[in-house]
């Protein structure tokens, strides 16, 4: 658990961009396995892991032609630019977090059993779903 | 008022009081200057303009000043159409009408009610916000029992609760206040009772109790009211003739009026063209769906009740901005949150793991992947548990909305052939709404789901009742509106923009059956504004 002030969690949701660094590793070359473990870091407890696979079955089921790892990888390009091995989570977790808001902005999202979800998290429950099942 | 043919007669009873039927000697006919039927709140608000003036009223009520099973099954009917209340639930049948079930929520509508809009069918209406405006504020202190601020100004309500950063993307919602007397305070009383003591004390104004209109009696030409036949409980027949009247009895009683007074105008008074009890609806509401939040505060503070120091209540609803109405061409709308209680589960542990850390001024780790625990962990837990816990603070919202109902002719108010006590035809409903109401509520649960995941706020879900089984879903908001529209003409309407009946010279209407559509608000405040604005015209022709 992390300390912050309500400010600084605004700041921290809202994706105000961090000091530049230089990506290592970028999403579209790394191997699958990489970016997997690098999107299994935005969920640090096992519980909400298995509770974002659970939803990632039902958008795979909805979405079958999404239904491998590497149309999810390609499609989750908010990773391009992080270092997908040295790379600091709170990073990627801000990085997440802004492609979820312009998701939203944008309108591009998807029902999940009702839930409206930013598409790219739906995405990402999906490849942890994926991970469950191999 | 020329052309009734009227000569004035002393009244047989001195005018200020209220007199019960009992009271009243068979065969007798009372004279007045202006005949209200109904004694709700629009012919209460007509009745209280011509308080202290020369001008007498009477007002007849069909029911006492307390409910009346015998009373209240006059307003039995059927209904054909979709799922609605049974018609002597709906509405009530005494002193202050359906008042004394309603909850008292006023917001004035906006400018775009009143407009054309090309993608609405049969929208607009022959007077405009300027029109009735000068009302409102009248309106409100009616409504409002004398308490509440007359202000509409979102920034004003967002200053009295403190609230800076919870604003919506103004191209696609704004948030609004309403204002209501709630009655759980203390200061709340029933309409009725408001204006109880003022008419009591009236020297110009009477209310006569338990006497039932039987009909209207039309001239040989059919085109002014003479008088209206009447009978009491015990079936003493009495009379009343006016200079003027005024049909104030409700949005299915109003067209039942017209429609079984028959005997010189074979169609029914007002109905030429057959739009007597056209286009009747009410505003579907429901449940479109929950949310749950990862922000509470600001949506805690705007969408709960909150009590003014003079005992009035406002909260905040939003609804979708004009331009994005009109760019999806949609019916108004609205949505509120109302609190419900968080669940004991595996996914109320992670939902208050949030709130509990941000109280603590902490901020939970990967705080969007708590989201999925609460998510899947929901649906079968929340319904069970929200009763039994309903006392606790609550970490969920129910996601409540209201859609304008689209005007309809094939939705309607017609008579059947089953009697009353009085031999009056009972009412056959027929309510229908249009797919663009349904398209309306199911546009508005989504967008305003993208927008709780673009203000950050949290995730909703969607009712699958939307979708599936849309018709049973919703619920009404007992607002019988529309079945004596106002129009520019006959061929679109049963009453101008003065509310006067077309093609009679003495007939007006008040109440929200004459409204040419219904907006997304409640109806009272501008059924009451429009009231006050027929009293007005009234004592042009009373002078």
């Amino acid at each position: 658990m992390k300390h912050l002030t309500r400010r600084q969690a605004l700041v921290y949701l809202g994706g105000i961009a961090a000091a530049g660094f230089t990506p290592a590793a970028t999403v579209q070359a790394a191997p699958s396995q990489t970016v997997v473990t690098a999107a299994m870091k935005l969920f640090a407890r096992p519980e909400t892991r298995a509770s974002a696979a659970l939803i990632g079955q039902t958008y795979l089921r909805s979405h079958p032609c999404e239904n491998n790892t590497e149309t999810l990888i390609r499609a989750l390009d908010f990773m391009a630019g992080y270092d997908l091995e040295q790379g600091d989570t709170a990073v990627l977790a801000r990085l997440y977090a802004q492609r979820i808001s312009q998701d939203f902005e944008s309108a591009d999202v998807v029902n999940v059993d009702g839930w409206i979800l930013s598409k790219t998290e739906a995405r990402v429950f999906g490849l942890l779903a994926l991970q469950q099942t191999v | 008022m020329a052309g009734t043919g009227f000569c004035h007669q002393p009244a047989l009873e001195e005018p200020g009081m209220f007199i019960g039927a009992a009271d009243l000697q068979e065969q007798r006919t009372i004279d007045t200057d202006i005949c209200i039927i109904g004694c709700g709140a629009a012919g209460i608000a007509i009745a209280r303009s011509f308080l202290g003036t020369k001008t007498r009223v009477a007002i007849i009520e069909g029911g006492g000043f307390e409910y009346d099973a015998e009373s209240q099954d006059i307003y039995k009917g059927s209904n054909s159409g979709l799922p609605y209340p049974p018609l002597d639930v709906t509405r009530l049948r005494y002193f202050g009408g359906s008042t004394n079930h309603w909850e008292g929520q006023v917001r004035p509508f906006s400018a775009a009610d009143f407009e054309t809009h090309e993608w609405l069918p049969n929208s607009g209406w022959p007077i405009k916000l300027p029109d009735i405006e000068p009302y409102y504020e009248q309106a409100f202190n009616i409504c409002m029992f004398g308490s509440g601020t007359y202000q509409w100004e979102r920034d004003y309500w967002l200053r009295q609760l403190g609230i800076a950063h919870f604003l919506p993307d103004e191209r696609i919602f704004e948030l609004e206040f309403f204002q209501c007397m709630r009655r759980v305070q203390p200061s709340w009383q029933s309409f009725g009772t408001y204006v109880r003591d003022a008419l009591d004390k009236s020297e110009n104004i009477s209310v006569y109790l338990d006497l039932n209109v039987i009909e209207l009696n039309t001239s040989e030409q059919g085109d002014a009211v003479s008088s209206v036949s009447l009978v009491s409980k015990s079936g003493k027949h009495l009379a009343l003739r006016a200079r003027t009247f005024v049909l104030a009895t409700g949005g299915i009683e109003n067209a039942r009026l017209l429609l079984v007074s028959n005997t010189t105008v074979k169609e029914g008074i007002g109905n030429r063209n057959g739009l007597v009890g056209r286009f009747f609806c009410d505003h579907p509401v429901g449940h479109a769906g929950r949310l749950v939040t990862t922000e509470r505060t600001p949506i805690d503070k705007a969408f709960a009740w909150h009590t003014t120091a003079s005992g009035s209540c406002y909260t905040a609803q939003l609804s979708p901005s004009f331009a994005f109405r009109k760019k999806h061409r949609l019916a108004n709308c609205c949505v509120r949150l109302l609190p419900a209680p968080l669940p004991h589960s595996a996914g109320s542990a992670a939902a208050k793991h949030i709130v509990e850390a941000l109280r603590r001024g902490e901020w939970p780790d990967n705080l969007l992947s708590e989201i999925g625990t609460v998510i899947t962990d929901l649906d079968a837990l929340v319904e069970r548990q929200y009763h039994k816990l309903r006392h606790t603070r609550p970490e969920y919202f129910t996601v409540w909305t209201r859609v304008e109902p689209v005007p309809n002719y094939d939705s309607r108010v017609a008579l059947t052939d089953e009697r009353d006590r009085f031999g009056k035809p009972r009412v056959a409903l027929n309510w229908k709404v249009t797919d663009l109401t349904q398209h309306t509520m199911n546009r508005l649960a989504n967008t305003f789901a993208t927008e709780v995941g673009r203000l950050r706020i949290g995730r909703v879900q969607i009712d699958p009742g939307l979708e599936n089984d849309w018709e049973n879903h919703f619920h009404v908001g007992n607002h019988h509106m529309c079945t004596t529209r106002m129009a520019e003409d006959e061929r679109n309407g049963v009453v101008d923009a003065d509310c006067k009946v077309f093609s009679m010279d003495n007939l007006y209407i008040a109440g929200s059956s004459v409204f040419s559509t219904a907006g997304s608000g409640t109806p009272t405040l501008t059924l009451v504004a429009l009231a006050l604005r027929l009293a007005d015209h009234l004592k042009g022709l009373h002078v």
